[in-house]
């Protein structure tokens, strides 16, 4: 009975989300919960594999949309940790920052980037190219290629709107069918509907897959901005080293899978592709204020 | 062939505590502190003319020993897994180190760095900050007790947006030519790579 219901739901808002049929995402919830009980479990375990076509169809999806979700987010994590203040300091990440993402394939974002005063190590992508990194994980570089890396791994998660997708994923187990349907009538219920807990979307986790993905992508990013494509790897080797109790890196830990398996999955997708590219270490560091 | 025995002797006997990745491991060796700016790419290979601050590491996988690095370089010697490295310089994606009275290059990715990771580029302070914290200075080890606090989910979930410091955020806003000309200006030039595919399961 209650799987009706569910499934009515999702009949709805197939008819009323933007009058568009959802495809995949639809059949897949059939199938998916076909022979199970419906439980919170068994949709998100639906939703995860929808595919994000299909997704892009039912929940708000264009890109003035993912920066108003990508504002809303940043000014939320601006309000837990603020920036440091130095403007040299974040122009100059914002410069390095600003290179990467020109090679890229969403080269005109308003890409912004910053370093906020958390001894936290760890780095965060909102939605529409809004990238801070904290100062815990830059005092932690050893030079120009490894911020590269960082920034590259966290532009890849833009281009990709990894959080993006998450986010909304979120919205529509949390609100399912209603959720659509306000979104498909007014775009700022949408966006809150996405926000949500704003800043909380960094303390989820991706996909596996998705953080494999974006250390794939950031090598090559690193690379065709001339640097050497080894920066990411030399951080994540850093980072294998530090204990896992120590708070700073909790978070961190938490919502990636660990480094040695990233480092292992960067070793296989890289493999000798890239080490006879060379590259640059780039010039200093700009150091952090006291 | 001697070489090799010993060598597999040596780990078997070396009691190989990393059972958990991403566990800590104890630094025996202490390494100093330090440095060795990566370059990229062209340096030979001389007998390690031992740096004073190095890391520590312990191979993968069966690694090829090269003479210089790069892929095509001469083989020097095959060294076994588990075979504990010290690592001199990194220099794109190899490490120049010694194993068993040998020296030469290895891929980066064969090597697990046990100690000193902070050592392989220049400039960090995290090991300082944490060392001092703990007094336990020159371990080249990063522990975990150094006091500094990270981010919380509460602090995430909690957060009010703060607009003033994204329009500060906005404001660091720097253009398509300002970047171009800074990578002319640090020799950064563009290259054309194509995107790596997922590896196969």
């Amino acid at each position: 009975m209650k799987r009706m219901i569910l499934l009515t739901a999702l009949a709805s808002f197939t008819v009323t989300a933007r009058g568009i049929d959802l495809g995949d995402l639809d059949k897949k919830l059939k199938e998916k919960l076909g022979e199970q009980p419906i439980t919170k479990e068994s949709v998100k375990g639906a939703v995860k594999q929808a595919a994000p076509e299909n997704l892009q169809r039912v929940l708000p999806a264009s890109e003035s949309e993912e920066l108003k979700a990508g504002r809303e987010v940043a000014a939320n994590l601006l309000g837990a940790v603020p920036l440091v203040n130095d403007p040299g300091l974040q122009r100059y990440v914002n410069t390095v920052g600003r290179w990467i993402s020109m090679q890229s394939e969403r080269p005109d974002l308003p890409w912004r980037f910053g370093v906020i005063e958390s001894n936290d190590i760890n780095a965060f992508a909102a939605p529409g190219g809004y990238i801070l990194i904290t100062r815990g994980l830059y005092q932690n570089l050893n030079n120009e290629a490894e911020l590269a890396g960082v920034l590259a791994h966290e532009i890849a998660h833009v281009l990709k709107r990894h959080y993006f997708d998450l986010m909304r994923k979120q919205a529509l187990i949390a609100e399912g069918g209603k959720a659509a349907e306000k979104a498909a009538s007014d775009e700022n219920a949408a966006i809150k509907n996405l926000v949500g807990n704003g800043a909380e979307i960094f303390a989820r986790k991706l996909d596996k897959n998705a953080e494999m993905e974006a250390d794939r992508m950031a090598v090559v990013l690193a690379a065709r901005a001339g640097y050497d494509p080894y920066g990411l790897p030399s951080v994540l080797q850093k980072l294998e080293a530090i204990r896992s109790d120590d708070d700073r890196i909790k978070l961190l830990f938490k919502t990636h899978p660990t480094p040695a398996q990233r480092l292992d999955a960067l070793d296989k997708a890289m493999d000798n592709r890239l080490i006879s590219l060379g590259g640059n270490s780039g010039g200093k560091l700009y150091p952090l204020p006291q | 062939m001697k070489r090799y025995q010993i060598l597999l002797m040596m780990t078997l006997i070396t009691p190989f505590s990393q059972t958990v990745l991403g566990a800590p491991v104890p630094n025996r060796e202490a390494p100093p502190l330090m440095i060795a700016q990566a370059t990229a790419g062209t340096k030979t290979a001389t007998t390690a003319k031992p740096a004073s601050k190095t890391a520590s590491g312990i191979l993968l996988k069966e690694s090829e020993l090269k003479g210089k690095p790069f892929i095509d370089a001469k083989t020097i010697v095959k060294l076994p897994r588990q075979t504990r490295v010290t690592i001199f310089e990194r220099s794109g994606g190899w490490f120049r180190i010694q194993a068993a009275k040998k020296s030469g290059w290895v891929r980066m990715l064969n090597v697990k760095v046990t100690a000193g990771a902070q050592n392989l580029g220049s400039g960090t302070d995290l090991s300082k900050a944490a060392s001092l914290a703990t007094g336990r200075a020159g371990t080249g080890n990063i522990v975990s007790t150094s006091g500094l606090r990270g981010l919380s989910e509460e602090e995430l979930r909690d957060a009010k947006p703060d607009y003033a410091q994204f329009d500060k955020l906005n404001s660091y806003d720097v253009d398509k030519n300002t970047a171009s000309n800074f990578a002319r200006n640090n020799g950064l030039t563009r290259r054309s790579v194509p995107y790596l595919p997922a590896p196969a399961k």
